[in-house]
């Protein structure tokens, strides 16, 4: 996915007329779909140029949810017959 | 503080002072967490990094258990038949073996690479684990089989693939993973406390005492500690180290789960082949499985 992504960085950077469609947010799954990007129904993309008139972007990873969390106890006797003796 | 380590490219496990956490990486653009973890550990995070591990390796096996879901009848202790204990007494025999024999080359790596914090850990090890390879052994003396003929002819496909993954570990180019290993296998083992014991015993001859190996590596031994000592060890280690550490603490850990290691369904078989190695006369009470329950004496 890096590697697709890298490819639509340099395109942009070298075709203006790319760089227009990319950033716009009604424009920009459709262009991702041109890579064969698979994107789930219900998501969509929106792409913002780092660094214009000195503004920067930082992205904050979705909060974890407790659904998420792991602990082990839960799992202790699932396998009756695994006896670990180090 | 966080620490975390890349499961597969579509999962990371990140782990806080007083959680562990699934992360999915973003596809696209900044996500801090598609990077190798970087910094110094510490032992909240890395007690949660590794609990995060064991954790997950369950959930891909067995989905979500939470809460009071946990208590199923199916995690309910079992007590199985003295051949089928001793069966899996086998399978201590193994792994514990592998512990005497694999233990003192992995210090030697970790003491000829300058690394002597872990080279510690591993002479601890060494000392504490000492004669805990001779306990399955007497277990199984003391349930009437000839014990070392037992265990030399009878390997659980679960402590074969253990002892398979410790031996890659020890001899890889980086042995740190063994720690993962240790910490895996004394973390699952705290997870069978008294009920466990228990159950086990219930399904024994009167008065035998085979349930020495079992309670050694229970929360009822000293393994409480010795994981303590493994997350201390882990937290002091290297980013990379510590990324070796967890790896295989996972590893371990599906091999834990994974049902595809339950070799011991077909019970008659087992004890078949478990009781061809008794050595005295004792009465055995096969399993509850079959469908009529024997005494068998040989």
């Amino acid at each position: 996915m890096n590697e697709t992504w890298l490819k639509i960085i340099t395109r942009a950077w070298n075709e203006p007329a790319f760089r227009v469609r990319l950033l716009d947010p009604k424009q920009t799954n459709d262009v991702l779909k041109e890579y064969h990007i698979d994107i789930p129904d219900g998501i969509s993309y929106e792409v913002l140029e780092d660094g214009v008139k000195g503004k920067h972007y930082l992205v904050l990873p979705p909060t974890p949810s407790d659904d998420g969390s792991l602990t082990i106890d839960n799992f202790g006797r699932t396998a009756q017959s695994g006896d670990p003796g180090f | 503080m966080l620490e975390w380590l890349e499961i597969s490219p579509e999962l990371t496990l990140v782990a806080t002072a007083t959680r562990a956490f699934r992360h999915v990486p973003q596809a696209f653009g900044v996500d801090p967490f598609r990077a190798p973890m970087l910094g110094a550990g510490a032992p909240e995070t890395t007690h949660w990094l590794l609990a995060g591990a064991i954790a997950e390796a369950g959930r891909a096996f067995h989905g979500w258990r939470t809460g009071t879901s946990s208590r199923t009848q199916e995690n309910e202790p079992v007590s199985p038949s003295a051949p089928h204990w001793a069966y899996r007494l086998a399978g201590y025999f193994h792994t514990t073996d592998a512990t005497r024999r694999l233990l003192p080359l992995v210090a030697r790596r970790f003491a000829a690479s300058g690394r002597r914090a872990l080279a510690s850990w591993a002479e601890q090890k060494i000392s504490e684990e000492a004669g805990h390879d001779q306990l399955a052994l007497r277990d199984l003396s003391e349930l009437g089989y000839r014990a070392r003929e037992l265990a030399s002819a009878l390997v659980p496909a679960r402590a074969a693939a253990w002892v398979a993954l410790f031996e890659q570990l020890a001899q890889a180019d980086d042995p740190a993973g063994c720690v993962g290993y240790a910490h895996a296998l004394e973390r699952l083992a705290l997870l069978r406390g008294p009920a466990e014991v228990s159950a086990i015993e219930q399904g024994l001859p009167q008065g035998v005492n085979a349930t020495r190996c079992l309670r050694v590596h229970s929360a009822l031994g000293s393994d409480p500690r010795h994981v303590r000592s493994n997350v201390l060890a882990t937290a002091a280690s290297s980013a990379d180290e510590r990324r070796a550490i967890v790896s295989a603490c996972h590893s371990a850990a599906r091999i834990y789960f994974d049902p595809a290691f339950d070799d011991d369904l077909d019970l008659r078989r087992i004890e078949a082949r478990v009781l061809a190695f008794q050595e005295h006369a004792r009465p055995v009470t096969l399993s509850r499985g079959n469908p009529n329950p024997i005494q068998v004496t040989k």
